[in-house]
């Protein structure tokens, strides 16, 4: 018993860990993500959510508190705009619009982003080794 | 229902000072919620799975809400009454943060627990003194009351203080008598107690003065 119990235990942080990490990595991209989306369109809140829900094939969804403070954050920097909607069921949608800056700031994220993930992947990957051992 | 909805994010922004910001804030997370809500209908949900999925959806608002105070923050438009009223907010907002924290010290305590009863069985069985291997816990409960003392918020550390003079005399006390086998005497221990944590409320009440 006392040698199954910290067994189960390091096994359940572990997993907790590898989810988090995935998790992680996505929420620290969210601006990318939306500016990706908003480099398509015009847009708003919950349009992007269920966009980001049916691309990842509901392995992923922002919560909305999240999304509205990434709004913020981004509109500070300049790269986007908004405007109200005219909806007259209660509450007005906010859309918002990709700026110059925007378009800049997402190529050199985008840019970033391939040079990192080509980093770690030839950091992790066995089979490159092996290639370039031969 | 939607009338639920607009009553339940309402008052998510209840406590905040009603600024452009946190007004507009509070709609475009009203027309999200709507959004979402009527979609939910759409594919089938009932109107009590749908709330409630919508509910479950909305997240930290404080977060948010932190987001909008740095921008007003930076915002000279902002009276300085109005400031002052943020601060508070972020010294609320700080406070949970310093509270999620402490959320370590029972997940401590229950891995130093289980820990400790490794360590007696693995201390016991090949030892074989099992008469004594049990005062492992009465030094686990020491070590508590320490954690205790770590995570305590600085004003009440000298509660804390008396916790550990009492478990690590129950604990010295049994290791000495074990040790030396005078029992007849090592009870005065307890009295020599007695006297230290006066001697510590003294000097606390001094300190004070």
């Amino acid at each position: 018993m006392y040698i199954v119990l910290p067994y189960s235990l390091y096994k359940g942080i572990m997993e907790g860990i590898v989810l988090s990490i995935t998790s992680d990595l996505i929420r620290g991209n969210t601006d990318m993500i939306i500016l990706a989306h908003l480099a398509k369109k015009e847009s708003y809140g919950y349009e992007i959510n269920k966009f980001i829900q049916l691309k990842s094939k509901n392995r992923y969804e922002l919560k909305e508190a999240t999304l509205y403070g990434t709004f913020r954050r981004l509109e500070e920097a300049g790269y986007v705009t908004y405007y109200w909607g005219d909806e007259t069921t209660g509450a007005r949608r906010r859309y918002y619009r990709i700026t110059k800056e925007g378009r800049r700031a997402f190529e050199k994220y985008l840019s970033e982003w391939n040079e990192a993930v080509s980093i770690i992947y030839a950091l992790i990957d066995e089979n490159e080794e092996e290639v370039k051992n031969d | 229902m939607i009338d639920k909805i607009q009553e339940y994010v309402f008052k998510l922004f209840e406590n905040v000072p009603q600024t452009k910001r946190v007004k507009e804030a509070r709609e475009e997370l009203l027309a999200g919620c709507i959004d979402k809500y009527l979609d939910l209908i759409k594919s089938g949900k009932t109107n009590e799975e749908a709330f409630f999925e919508v509910i479950a959806g909305i997240g930290d608002v404080d977060e948010l809400l932190r987001t909008i105070v740095k921008m007003e923050k930076f915002d000279p438009t902002i009276v300085e009454d109005q400031k002052r009223k943020y601060d508070t907010i972020s010294e609320k907002v700080k406070a949970q943060v310093t509270r999620d924290k402490s959320s370590l010290k029972p997940a401590i305590i229950s891995s130093m627990w289980s820990f400790t009863v490794i360590l007696y069985m693995i201390i016991s069985f090949t030892t074989h003194y099992w008469h004594v291997t049990w005062l492992i816990f009465v030094f686990a409960s020491v070590i508590q009351t320490v954690i205790g003392y770590i995570f305590a918020p600085s004003h009440t550390k000298h509660r804390h203080i008396h916790a550990i003079i009492w478990t690590s005399t129950t604990f010295l006390y049994f290791v000495i008598s074990f040790f030396t086998g005078r029992w007849y005497i090592t009870w005065v221990i307890f009295l020599i107690a007695v006297c230290i944590q006066q001697a510590f409320n003294l000097y606390v009440i001094w300190r004070r003065a």
